[in-house]
């Protein structure tokens, strides 16, 4: 799927059609979900700016002293199937560079919305492009040791029962 | 908290990421993936020497990825799960965050029906 990072994939199966889940993404009253579990939905408004370069900016509690502000900057707007931003905010987690809020180090992230006919399959991708060591992660990609590293890691999740990343 | 962990763990990824660039070390991985195999029987598949094995599986130990039996002359090469553990854990908490979400977005998907 993509040659130039790590990450890891979530797909969902949503019993709702694809514009319901887009607009949950994208529509400010519609993305209570993103709060913390325990949040009060009201107590911050969220504010979305549906473009190209335009933030998404969330408040998240953790308690009444500790906040954080997370969001993205969106880099792909294809209702109602595709949307693609860079994970965080400006002087937010994941802490986005105001001068650069697209920058490659930056996390990246695609939803894919697949209708099914009234349901909705959504294929979540985050990525990591910059990774920790670059040069080396270029060289490891190229020669697709992913593919090799993943089936690893599979027969390992088997052989321990344990979930892994 | 996150990026305290994440610098934490640079060093050690770098080089686990490091020790994966290699097929041959990869091979090694793979075949280790089925059981614990001596240095001659990871060796045999490659047409190397045994200086560049040798190196070769320096480079998995101090990576983490693998162990090396201390005692007796048979001295099997075993994978070390906790390393390449580390290798993709440092992702784990990212994906809790956006599991927890999709859990809550079907709920409320469920709710707005």
């Amino acid at each position: 799927m993509t040659t130039t990072d790590r990450g890891f994939t979530i797909t969902r199966l949503l019993g709702a059609p694809r514009e319901a889940v887009w607009r949950a993404w994208t529509d400010p009253a519609h993305l209570g979900w993103f709060f913390n579990p325990d949040h009060d939905p009201g107590a911050d408004p969220v504010a979305v700016d549906l473009r190209v370069g335009g933030a998404w900016r969330q408040r998240m509690v953790i308690s009444d002293d500790t906040s954080y502000v997370t969001g993205g900057v969106y880099r792909v707007i294809d209702p109602p199937e595709r949307l693609v931003f860079t994970w965080g905010a400006v002087g937010g987690w994941p802490e986005l560079d105001p001068a650069d809020p697209e920058a490659a180090e930056a996390p990246l992230a695609t939803v894919l919305l697949n209708d099914l006919g009234g349901r909705t399959e959504l294929v979540f991708r985050l990525e990591f492009p910059a990774g920790v060591d670059t040069e080396r992660l270029q060289a490891w990609l190229a020669r697709g040791v992913r593919e090799g590293w993943t089936d690893t890691i599979d027969r390992l999740v088997v052989a321990t029962g344990a979930s892994v990343g | 908290m996150l990026t305290i962990e994440l610098a934490a763990e640079d060093d050690r990824i770098s080089r686990v990421f490091g020790a994966l660039s290699d097929p041959i070390r990869r091979a090694m991985l793979a075949r280790l993936a089925h059981g614990e195999a001596t240095v001659g029987e990871l060796s045999a598949p490659h047409a190397v020497s045994a200086p560049a094995i040798s190196r070769h599986l320096r480079v998995l130990e101090s990576a983490g990825l693998i162990t090396k039996g201390r005692t007796g002359t048979w001295r099997p090469c075993r994978l070390d799960v906790d390393g390449l553990r580390a290798a993709d854990a440092w992702m784990a908490p990212f994906r809790e965050f956006f599991e927890d979400r999709f859990d809550r977005l079907a709920a409320q998907l469920e709710e707005e029906r």
